[in-house]
């Protein structure tokens, strides 16, 4: 059993919820959860060593989204495919989640990744470039296209500033 | 009414998924760490219990030297092609499963190449699949004087699925130069793939050798595919004539929802080159579900005669370096084992110089880097070393906060030691098992990182030239800050210096430049970095 509090905590608080950002990423419940299970495992052994995680939500979270990146390139060449077949979904689900997943699905990766950190993890623009590996002005080019492309697929209309501005200005 | 961001905000949290069952989470994690501890423990007692059975027989075949008997005769297997029964090779250290020729055209010299699995587990049989390993042999397979088959083990891949190997004569030059060998998945599982090897045969005397390297993309591949990755997530393979290059090209294709896609590849050097042409078509079933077994060349045959032998009756002559596993002999080994696959369980790296014909080679072009990825004794994959002098496995370091621990090579020794960055392909990634030298992103430049060259750098120095490597936002978010300084020793221009610093940042496998600086000062101005010290955790000095 896992003897590490923090740890514990995650998986009681924040994994759920982290297993349905990387699936939205991934586009795939069943890889998001392998990879969020294998980046937890990963935390434990370092937690083992005596390594100290600063922020352990923010690793955790990280790791994931790195694990995955593989596992989506596996089955890139099929999806390809598949994506440009415009046949209706027939999950069954509300027409408005399918939309957002769809909207989602239809962005680069990286736009994807900022948008989900951001708005589903509510990392800050700082958090998002540290998950991402990458800088806070390229988080935030990621994130405004992101927006606009998500506002005009979800026939959202834009008339805010937006947080990033908000919280950078 | 809700602005943009709540309504975004409120949307995504609406539509992201949630996972199915969350109950015990913690003792399900702690079962799966618990299960992937037992399967590296077992793999490792399997291999001291072949250390020790082969040991055994050592000593038993010395007794029998020694007291002038007849040699033993062990009779071999009757060559068998039951999927459950292995065969025993002589010259071959473990038992093989399912194995395959390919007739000749491998450059001068060989004639037949042989492509088996490796029994899963000593004793296993060949219920499961194993790694698959490739041997080249003269004309028959065997030297006739000695009865031995040549072979020099090389291209170990995981093999899961029953796909063919094939021989491919991919740049046209009448030889067949290449390897495919079909590894993992099937179209039912939705994805498959193919390991395309150049194989390179070294014949001399009794002795035979097969080097093989993974043909890769260039920098112009596709993001999807990734530098250094091999061709995957294929349904099928065939090869059509010509591309717009001229040259045969391998088409791999994707097929769902009755569309067949595929991209085309031509090989240039040691690079596989995506074509212009990108395939489409309706799927009418005229494709074969899984691949074909006629690859741009020969086929596949099943051998009626493979050669089985008896266990050795002369002992090898003492080889110098020391057996790593997996018919590797290095020289100057040193090895380092971290996690560096990600799989949560460590893995060992070995570096050291390869043994040619019973010398060790020159180190500068023939050392390496091996990696046992799953425990059992024996490397699964690697990379060559470039310019090596005093090499040595040096440390390793997670640069991407992925969980998973890069390598770091000491190149070359000295006062100015310098480094090489390699990453090991992930427990669940589609690249093959082994190692990757890390290059600058796609398009990224910097002064001292040449384009399309592994990234190194060196530390210390002298009194021309200093290095040195400091790190920031180790260990979330590691950014590599590389420095150097650059002046003649004496006479002209020896009086100014020039200072360069870039700082790298390890995301999707390769070096983003995030800042890079060039000046010149004084050489008498104190420097703005100090030439030692730890960073990232690593102490650069190897004399430390």
């Amino acid at each position: 059993m896992i003897d590490d509090l923090e740890i514990r905590g995650f998986l009681d608080e924040g994994y759920a919820r982290l297993v349905g950002a990387v699936a939205l990423v991934t586009g795939s419940v069943a890889m998001a959860e392998d990879a969020v299970q294998e980046a937890v495992i990963a935390a434990w052994e370092r937690s083992e060593r005596g390594d100290r995680i600063e922020n352990l939500p923010a690793w955790i979270a990280t790791v994931a989204l790195n694990r995955s990146r593989s596992g989506v390139r596996r089955v890139f060449a099929e999806r390809r495919a598949r994506g440009r077949l415009t046949a209706a979904p027939s999950t069954g689900e509300p027409a408005d989640r399918v939309d957002v997943r769809r909207a989602l699905a239809a962005l680069p990766r990286r736009q994807r990744e900022a948008a989900v950190l951001r708005y589903l993890l509510d990392l800050s623009t700082e958090e998002t470039a540290d998950a991402m590996g990458t800088s806070v002005g390229t988080v935030k080019s990621q994130l405004a296209r992101a927006r606009a492309s998500l506002a005009e697929a979800l026939a959202v209309h834009d008339e805010e500033p937006t947080e990033v501005d908000h919280a950078d200005a | 009414m809700p602005t943009l961001d709540e309504e975004l905000r409120n949307r995504l949290r609406a539509a992201a998924p949630v996972p199915e069952a969350t109950e015990d989470l913690g003792g399900r994690l702690a079962e799966r760490r618990r299960r992937r501890r037992a399967q590296r423990t077992a793999g490792r007692v399997a291999l001291i219990a072949v250390v020790v059975i082969g040991t055994v027989a050592g000593v038993a075949a010395l007794d029998r030297a020694f007291r002038g008997g007849s040699p033993a005769v062990t009779e071999p297997p009757a060559p068998s092609l039951d999927p459950t029964g292995a065969l025993t090779l002589e010259g071959i250290p473990f038992r093989v499963c399912r194995p395959m020729t390919i007739p000749g055209g491998f450059g001068a010299g060989a004639d037949t190449l042989w492509v088996f699995e490796e029994e899963s587990a000593p004793g296993a049989g060949c219920e499961e699949r194993g790694h698959i390993r490739v041997a080249v042999g003269t004309s028959t397979g065997v030297v006739a004087t000695t009865g031995r088959l040549d072979r020099q083990l090389q291209g170990v891949v995981d093999g899961a699925a029953p796909w063919p190997y094939a021989a491919l004569d991919l740049n046209d030059d009448g030889v067949q130069e290449s390897l495919a060998i079909g590894v993992g998945g099937s179209r039912d599982e939705g994805y498959a793939r193919i390991v395309l090897f150049r194989l390179t045969p070294e014949i001399g005397g009794t002795s035979g050798a097969i080097r093989s390297i993974v043909l890769r993309c260039g920098s112009e591949c596709p993001p999807w595919l990734g530098l250094g990755t091999f061709v995957e997530s294929l349904a099928g393979a065939y090869c059509d004539v010509p591309t717009s290059t001229g040259q045969p090209a391998l088409i791999h294709w994707t097929a769902g929802e009755g569309v067949v896609e595929g991209t085309a590849w031509y090989l240039e050097g040691d690079l596989l080159r995506e074509d212009e042409r990108v395939f489409s078509r309706p799927d009418d079933g005229s494709y074969p579900p899984d691949g074909t077994s006629d690859l741009c060349g020969s086929p596949v045959s099943w051998p009626e005669d493979f050669p089985t032998y008896a266990a050795a009756t002369s002992l090898a002559p003492e080889l110098p370096g020391v057996d790593v596993g997996g018919g590797f002999r290095l020289c100057d080994p040193s090895t380092i084992e971290a996690e560096f696959d990600g799989d949560a369980g460590a893995e060992i790296v070995t570096v050291g110089t390869e043994v040619r014909g019973d010398a060790c080679a020159d180190p500068f072009h023939n050392s390496m880097a091996l990696i046992d990825l799953d425990g059992d004794g024996a490397p699964d994959g690697g990379t060559s070393l470039p310019r090596c002098i005093g090499c040595a496995a040096f440390a390793a370091v997670d640069l991407d906060a992925d969980g998973a621990e890069e390598l770091v090579v000491l190149l070359q020794g000295g006062t100015t030691p310098e480094y090489g960055l390699y990453e090991s392909s992930h427990a669940n990634s589609e690249r093959s098992p082994g190692l990757y030298p890390l290059f600058l992103a796609s398009g990224a430049t910097a002064d001292g990182f040449p384009a399309e060259s592994p990234v190194t750098f060196s530390v210390g120095g002298d009194e021309g030239y200093s290095g040195a490597v400091e790190c920031e936002g180790f260990p979330q978010a590691p950014v590599l800050v590389v420095w150097s300084k650059e002046h003649p020793v004496d006479g002209q221009g020896a009086e100014v210096t020039t200072i360069r610093m870039t700082k790298l940042r390890l995301v999707y496998g390769s070096f983003d430049v995030i800042d890079t600086t060039s000046y010149e000062q004084p050489t008498s101005d104190p420097l703005p970095f100090d030439r030692g010290g730890t960073a990232c955790g690593v102490d650069w000095d190897p004399l430390a």
